[in-house]
């Protein structure tokens, strides 16, 4: 079963991701509140995929997915964010995000992302 | 205040608790000069965005309409509007409002509008007291109760 990191500072994000993925067949094995909480669980659990959200406290989810990708440029990320402008999506790909995807979200929206990924 | 920046939110929000929840915003008012005090309904979120321009947006719930979004949303039965968990999801809904309507503001003007994370306080016939900023106000209706949007902005478009 692949295993999936969640990092957001949205405990409603965190429980209506986890209900998406667990009905369809994933395993989360690790939640983050935040980008630098996200870095140390990755390191940790090593999972198949990482859904990184983009402004949190600590660390965002764009310094995270740069300092996750410096170390394991094998790993796998969706971004997940409210924020979808032209120059946020730039960044975030350059920053080496596989997906981005703007809330809000629905169970194909998620499914489809992952299937392009892992 | 300038259209172009009141549209956007009051779009965002009636299409985002479509979307999220199921529930239809029924009457919408025209924007409101605002007078610098909202005297709330009792659920009410607060986000603030900077950028080239700097703005907040404040969305108010009667109670019984937060917990109609709460339970369509966390498919909660009876949801308790003190449990942070619930209160966290009337603070999501406006960082996606928020942010959904920034990112149409920020691609056709290029403000660069980021969010802060939100805060949500409850309380009946609160009075919210802002510092002197040109701002809106907007009511609106749905089947399970009443809202208002409140938004805020210092400095605006080019003409």
């Amino acid at each position: 079963m692949k295993r999936i990191l969640i990092v957001d500072d949205s405990p409603m994000i965190h429980n209506l991701l986890r209900k998406t993925l667990e009905r369809n067949g994933y395993e989360v094995c690790a939640d983050a509140t935040n980008g630098r909480e996200g870095v140390e669980l990755f390191e940790k659990h090593r999972p198949d995929l990482v859904f990184m959200d983009i402004t949190m406290p600590v660390m965002d989810g764009i310094e995270a997915v740069k300092t996750i990708k410096a170390k394991y440029p094998e790993a796998k990320i969706i971004m997940l964010t409210a924020m979808g402008d032209d120059e946020i999506m730039t960044q975030a790909l350059e920053a080496g995000v596989e997906v981005f995807l703007k809330k809000p979200f629905d169970d194909y929206k998620i499914i489809s992302a992952i299937a392009k990924v892992i | 205040m300038d259209s172009r920046l009141v549209t956007p939110y009051i779009e965002s929000t009636v299409q985002i608790i479509r979307q999220m929840t199921g529930i239809e915003v029924t009457e919408i008012s025209e924007p409101m000069p605002g007078s610098g005090e909202i005297s709330a309904y009792g659920v009410t979120s607060v986000i603030a965005f900077a950028g080239t321009i700097k703005g907040r947006l404040l969305i108010d719930f009667q109670p019984e309409l937060a917990v109609h979004i709460i339970k369509n949303l966390m498919r909660e039965e009876n949801p308790v509007l003190r449990d942070r968990l619930m209160l966290g999801c009337i603070a999501e809904m406006n960082n996606i409002i928020a942010g959904d309507a920034n990112t149409l503001l920020n691609n056709e003007y290029g403000l660069g509008l980021r969010l802060a994370p939100p805060m949500v306080v409850t309380g009946k016939n609160m009075m919210l007291a802002s510092s002197k900023v040109d701002s809106v106000t907007v009511l609106g209706r749905t089947d399970y109760g009443d809202f208002k949007l409140n938004i805020a902005f210092q400095g605006g478009l080019p003409s």
